[in-house]
């Protein structure tokens, strides 16, 4: 045999023998194949069927997995056989010659690698690969077959995994047993029900839930519910599931224990599908969700209100606008009388409407498709809703409710602004009053209300009222002022007008409000009252002046004693000093007193002007006499006494000495001054005292005759006029004894000037005795008081004779007083200017003589005591001036001054003539006859005055003039006026107009001219001339215009204000200013929080939160509140 | 030769219309002389009280203030009256006198609403008008109190120092100078000077004779019064 068929020998032998194993592994494959897919098969029988058992499966889900488990199962017992084919055919890598001879190999000692090797060999020979020899190969084979010709090898198939893979088999089946024995009947179920895939089984339910409402229809808006009743073995809660169009809602329901459940839908408005169900999350139960199925509630939409727009028309007269409120607001705050329309905009087509009200009833509304409107008018609150109704007769739910309220148009308010107090009235007879008034819309009317309180009859019981004129009755918060003239209510003297302001607002629904201010009184005071008032005063001022002057003479006497001890002993003393500065104080104060004084005399001044209880004399000597207090303390004193205060201060005697000397001569000075005014006003006092008499019996005299006048209207029968008549009389016979005594005072007084005519009046006092007029008047009173009006007639009537015989004799007594008083004064100013004038004239000689006598004669001796004769003349007629000056306010400063400086040229003369100088002599001669002529002029010049006005005074004449201008200025701004209306012909009435203007303003530029060469002042004459050149210029052009009316109506006023200026202030000599003196002082406090403006701001907060919508109770609460601000400020 | 006329009525009627230019143009320049200056506006009363009193206390005042002070001042007052239309064109009312002083009802409306809408007033009593002065400025403003002045307030330190409070420039009464004031929402609208008298420290030199010490702190005093009421 060759090497290549021993080759294929041994190759055969190993092949054959790989062959049989591989038989072997094939078994083993096929066996364990088996054992494992029967266990696997078993497995996921068992599964399925467990899991159909619990889940029920669908008929769907069980027949796809039959198939699929048959298939799979068949693949799984397939699956081995193929396997084990592939084995024994030599398919599968893993049991390749190869493979089994490595697992040999291993599992062989005596083989380990050689039958791979050999292996190996072969398939190298056979592949016909060289470089080895084929006797080796064949050897090697020969050698290894021999090894293995003994062995099977089929100990190397394990055979232990075919008993696991069977163990595995049979502890499926075991526990399949097992499981199976626990639930029989549930596995067999579930088997039988996976073996007939096609067959429907269903799912078994505890319970079911059944809906007892079901599916129903309800109207949109109502409210309804659902009902559930279970059975079998429920549960205690389900659940109800809701579907709405836009949204779901679950709710839990508690399930009773007869298995019923109910839930609540309110106000359904939109259809609803619902369910009640139970589900199921667990596992074990097969079934997932029990449910009552499906069911719906239909809903009938019902008509709903959409929109709503309210137009509140108010009441015309509180002038409000129109108002929109929308639907959102359901409060009505109006005035009653308010128009509210109602339009309203719904959802559905609607067939009905109304507006029920609750008290006012029911007011059916317009209309119109898918609108209705409608319109009330607010009285009274009330609340009310609107109901619409579709076609079908279905209303809407719940409408809104409306509210009215009435909100009332609120009181309005008053203030009195003046007067502020009870006053009394003056010669005017007007009472000027100032309202401010509020109210929310506006005014109708405003009225003075008053009534009549007369002094001697019964209150008058019907209250009188007057219009109050308004600026604009729509405006709501005015100020206004009106000047009402009392004169026409016929007072008598202290009667009493009450009165009061009301102001009514313009609610013409309810009817006007009204508010009234405070009451208070006007009195109209009698004439006795006025007097009594002025008479008091000028006590006052008498008194004060008498204790000044005693206060003066006692400072005199100290000042004296002073000086003559500084005399003995130059060194000032400690008391000496106190003494000094007490009387310089006390001058001081009075000097204040004096001021006070002229002050009393202003108030005294003004009061009579308003009353006009003074005639125009009697005024000008009053301020002249003021203007005199208030000019007493001279600068030359003041100075002394700050000059002799600073003497004091530095204690130098030769400086106090001097100091004290020119304050006594000074102090001296101001003492005869003040005595002098004392005087004066004593003598103004007596004519203010006739002038008084000839006014009160004037007075009584015309009330004399009133009330007989009275009596013979009034019959006997008429008590109450008797008693009253009576109560007149009794008053007008007080009076005339009240008269008498100011007569026999009077008189007194006049006998401290010895060239009064004190006689004259006592012989009228003693006639008025004689005249028995007292007695008629007690007379006639208690006839009256008796209601015997005849026998009260005859002494009425005598009575009112003798009281205009008194009228009559004091006026002629005073027209004669008056007069003889001027023509003493006037007597007096003749015989100082002819008595000046001489003395003029014996200087003239005298300073012409001594010019030519030589130095040394002895003729100049004798002109010396000329000159001193002349001196000594010129004293006595400075005496006279003094005298005079006693009597007139003539007598200026300019004609002392020129008396003065006469007096020191004659005494300069006297001197050079003694020191024998004639020449200088004569100048100082010459100058003093100039002063003498100069003074003689300025005397001649202040009669003349007084002459030219017929009084004391110097102004009379000025004021006469500005009188008359005001009179033709008064005339021509009337023929403007009317011109302006418009009439024919008016360019050349326009010119002769402008020409009457030119010549009042020629008088005024010539009066301005003098005044201002007597006075230095123009006063206020320089801005009325420039109007009137306005005036004027506009008439030239033919123009009337609204400023043209209104320079001309100031122009009237400043020419008749011109004149009080005159009295008053313009023509006051002119005025010594003093330089002031700093005087060190502590701060004012710190300034008040509210810097003075808590009332205007109490007020305005006030006017602001009525502005504010509170509610009227509110409203007055916050007054009230405001008002006891403001009075908490005032205490 | 007809060539030279024309030229020469050419040049006439040139210089003519260059005249008028000029004219007019300087008179315009005057009208508007006062414009954006300072005035001060002296108030004409009635009442019979001498509201031109002092005459040349303002022209030295507004003299004094465009020296010393930065305000372009117009060198002379103004006059006018409440009912004047132009009365609300002047910030600065000054107002004096010695006598009695009487507004309208309607002088009363005007004027408060003036000194409301932002005026300002200087009442300088000269002496005697004091009463009617207090009476009358009650009616414009009867809610309102007027309350003097503390030393440190700052119309007194303003732009010159005052800290004793207003000078006293001329005797009256022999009490002390005080400072009133009248206060609208804060807002001092008016300031009343009594016994202090600084329109007569204001006048000419020779008119009272005064000190210069005395007239210089009139007019410091009173540019300060301006200022404060310019400032605030």
């Amino acid at each position: 045999m060759t090497n290549i068929e021993q080759l294929h020998k041994y190759s055969d032998f190993i092949s054959l023998k790989f062959s049989n194993l591989r038989r072997g592994f094939g078994w083993y494959v096929l066996i364990k194949g088996i054992f494992r897919a029967l266990s696997l098969i078993i497995s996921i029988a068992f599964l399925i069927v467990l899991a159909e058992g619990f889940l029920y499966l669908n008929m769907n889900i069980r027949n796809p997995i039959l198939i699929f488990f048959s298939v799979f199962g068949l693949i799984f017992l397939i699956t081995p056989f193929l396997l084990s084919i592939m084995v024994i055919r030599n398919r599968i890598t893993s049991f390749s010659d190869f493979r089994l001879a490595e697992m040999i190999g291993k599992k062989y000692e005596n083989v380990k690698d050689s039958l791979l090797n050999v292996l190996q060999l072969r398939d190298m020979v056979v592949n016909g690969e060289k470089g080895f020899s084929s006797a080796l190969v064949v050897r090697s084979m020969e050698n290894i077959a021999k090894k293995i010709e003994t062995h099977s090898f089929k100990t190397i198939i394990p055979r232990h995994e075919v008993k696991k893979g069977f163990h595995l088999f049979l502890g499926n089946v075991i526990l399949v047993c097992l499981l199976f024995a626990v639930s029989p009947n549930f596995f067999s179920s579930s088997a039988n029900r996976l073996l007939h895939p096609g067959t429907d089984f269903p799912i078994p339910e505890p319970f079911s839930i059944t809906s007892e409402s079901g599916t129903f229809g309800i109207l949109g808006g109502d409210s309804t519910g659902v009902v559930f009743h279970c059975n079998g073995h429920f549960p205690k809660h389900i659940k109800l599931f809701m579907i709405y169009k836009d949204y779901v809602q679950e709710e839990n329901l508690s399930v009773d224990s007869c298995g019923k459940s109910e839930f609540s839908l309110g106000s359904v408005r939109k259809d609803v599908v619902y369910e009640g169900f139970v589900e199921n999350n667990s596992l074990f139960i097969p079934w997932k969700r029990i449910s009552s199925g499906l069911d719906t509630i239909r809903v009938t939409n019902r008509p709903e209100i959409l929109s709503v727009k309210s137009l509140l028309h108010f009441p015309e007269y509180t002038g409000l606008d129109d108002q929109v409120q929308e639907s959102n607001i359901t409060e009505f705050y109006v005035l009653p009388g308010t128009e509210i329309q109602m339009d309203v905009f719904s959802n559905k087509a609607l067939s009905a409407g109304n507006l029920e009200f609750e008290k006012a009833g029911v007011i059916p509304i317009v209309v119109e498709k898918f609108y209705v409107h409608g319109k009330f008018q607010v009285t009274h609150d009330d609340q009310f809703k609107i109901v619409i109704e579709d076609k079908n007769g279905v209303s809407n739910l719940n409408p809104v409710i409306y509210r009215i309220r009435i909100s009332l148009d609120a009181y309005p308010m008053i203030i009195l602004l003046s007067p502020t107090e009870d006053i009394d009235l003056n010669e005017s007879m007007e009472i000027s009053l100032g309202i401010r008034v509020r109210d929310d819309y506006g005014f109708s009317k405003a009225v003075i209300k008053y009534e009549l309180i007369k002094k001697y009859g019964e209150e008058e019981q019907a209250e009188n009222e007057i219009p109050f004129p308004l600026y604009d009755n729509k405006l709501t918060l005015q100020e206004l002022y009106y000047i009402w003239d009392v004169s026409e209510l016929g007072l008598s003297p202290e009667d009493v007008v009450e009165f009061k302001v009301e102001i009514y607002d313009n609610d013409i629904v309810n009817g006007p409000k009204k508010t009234s201010s405070k009451k208070l009184r006007a009195r109209f005071p009698s004439l006795n009252d006025l007097f009594a008032g002025i008479n008091e005063q000028q006590d006052e001022i008498s008194e004060t002046g008498d204790e000044i002057l005693e206060q003066l003479e006692a400072t005199k006497e100290v000042l004296e004693q002073v000086s003559l001890e500084l005399l003995k002993d130059s060194s000032i003393k400690w008391e000496q000093k106190a003494q000094l500065e007490q009387e310089i104080k006390k001058t001081r104060e009075a000097g204040e007193k004096l001021s006070e004084i002229s002050d009393h005399l202003e108030d005294l001044i003004q009061r009579a002007k308003e009353n006009q209880l003074f005639n125009k004399e009697t005024f000008e000597k009053y301020m002249q006499l003021q203007e005199a207090f208030q000019d007493i303390m001279t600068p030359e004193l003041r100075e002394a006494m700050e000059r002799l205060q600073k003497a004091i201060e530095n204690m130098d005697p030769k400086e106090i000495q001097a100091a004290l000397k020119k304050f006594r001569s000074s102090q001296e000075e101001f003492s005869k001054e003040l005595d002098r005014m004392l005087k004066l006003f004593q003598r103004i006092k007596i004519e203010q005292s006739i002038d008084e008499l000839v006014k009160r019996f004037d007075d009584l005299a015309k009330r004399q005759e009133h009330l007989n006048n009275e009596l013979d209207k009034t019959s006997s029968d008429d008590y109450g006029k008797m008693s009253e008549l009576s109560k007149e009389e009794e008053s007008i016979h007080r009076d005339t004894e009240i008269a008498q005594d100011l007569m026999e005072r009077t008189e007194n007084e006049m006998t401290e000037f010895p060239l009064m005519p004190n006689a004259e009046l006592i012989k009228i006092i003693e006639e008025m005795k004689d005249m028995g007029l007292l007695k008629d008047l007690k007379q006639s009173q208690r006839s009256l008081k008796k209601g015997n009006k005849s026998k009260a007639q005859k002494p009425s009537q005598q009575s009112q004779e003798n009281l205009s015989e008194l009228f009559d004799m004091m006026r002629n007594f005073r027209d004669e007083f008056n007069k003889r008083n001027m023509d003493e004064v006037m007597a007096d100013f003749q015989r100082i200017i002819k008595k000046t004038l001489q003395l003029s004239q014996s200087q003239e000689v005298m300073s012409k003589v001594v010019k030519d006598v030589p130095r040394q004669s002895e003729h100049l001796m004798d002109i010396a005591v000329d000159q001193q004769r002349i001196y000594q003349n010129l004293g006595h007629i400075v005496k006279d001036v003094i005298a005079l000056s006693n009597k007139t306010f003539g007598v200026t400063p300019r004609i002392g001054k020129g008396f003065g400086k006469a007096s020191s040229k004659m005494k300069n003369a006297i001197g050079q003539m003694e020191n024998r100088n004639p020449h200088k002599a004569s100048q100082e001669g010459k100058k003093a006859m100039e002063a003498l002529n100069s003074t003689a002029i300025a005397l001649m010049s202040e009669m003349q005055n007084l002459q030219k006005s017929g009084s004391s005074s110097g102004f009379e004449n000025y004021l006469k003039q500005l009188q008359k201008m005001a009179g033709q200025q008064e005339g021509i701004n009337d023929d403007t006026q009317m011109l302006g209306m418009g009439s024919p012909g008016q360019q050349m009435v326009l010119q002769r107009i402008a020409a009457r203007q030119r010549q009042v303003r020629k008088s005024l530029e010539q009066l301005q001219e003098e005044i201002r060469e007597s006075t230095n002042q123009t006063g206020d004459l320089g801005g009325i001339a420039k109007d009137m050149d306005e005036v004027i210029k506009d008439l030239r052009n033919n123009k009337i215009l609204r400023r043209t009316i209104e320079r001309q109506q100031r122009i009237l006023t400043r020419l008749l204000d011109a004149q009080k200026s005159l009295r008053t202030q313009s023509f006051k000599k002119e005025r010594k200013s003093k330089t002031g003196e700093d005087i060190v002082r502590t701060s004012p406090g710190e300034l008040p929080k509210d810097l003075g403006e808590r009332r205007s701001l109490l007020q305005e907060n006030l006017e602001k939160a009525m502005r504010d919508d509170y509610s009227r109770e509110y409203e007055e609460i916050i007054r009230h509140y405001f008002e006891a601000l403001s009075k908490e400020e005032v205490e | 030769m007809k060539g030279n006329r024309i030229r020469q009525f050419s040049r006439v009627c040139f210089a003519l219309a260059l005249f008028l230019v000029l004219y007019i143009a300087i008179s315009y320049a005057q009208d508007i002389s006062t414009y954006g200056k300072f005035t001060i506006a002296r108030l004409i009363y009635d009442g019979g009280g001498d509201w031109y009193s002092d005459p040349s206390s303002l022209p030295n005042l507004l003299k004094f203030i465009k020296e010393n002070a930065p305000i372009d001042a117009y060198p002379e007052e103004i006059r006018v009256s409440i009912m004047d239309n132009d009365f609300f064109s002047y910030p600065y009312l000054y107002m004096t006198g010695h006598g009695n002083i009487k507004f309208g009802d309607e002088e009363v409306l005007r004027l408060r609403r003036y000194l409301q809408s932002g005026g300002f007033l200087h009442a300088d009593d000269n002496y005697g008008m004091d009463k009617s002065f207090r009476r009358e400025i009650k009616r414009v403003f009867p809610n309102n109190e007027l309350i003097e002045l503390p030393f440190n307030h700052p119309i007194f330190h303003i732009f010159y120092d005052f800290p004793k409070g207003l000078p006293k420039i001329h005797e009256h009464d022999g009490k002390l100078a005080q400072g009133f004031g009248i206060f609208y929402k804060g807002r001092l609208i008016v300031f009343y000077t009594y016994e202090c008298d600084l329109g007569d420290g204001w006048e000419d030199p020779k008119v009272h004779g005064d000190p210069e010490e005395i007239r210089q702190a009139a007019l410091k005093m009173g540019t300060n019064i301006i200022l404060y009421s310019l400032m605030k």
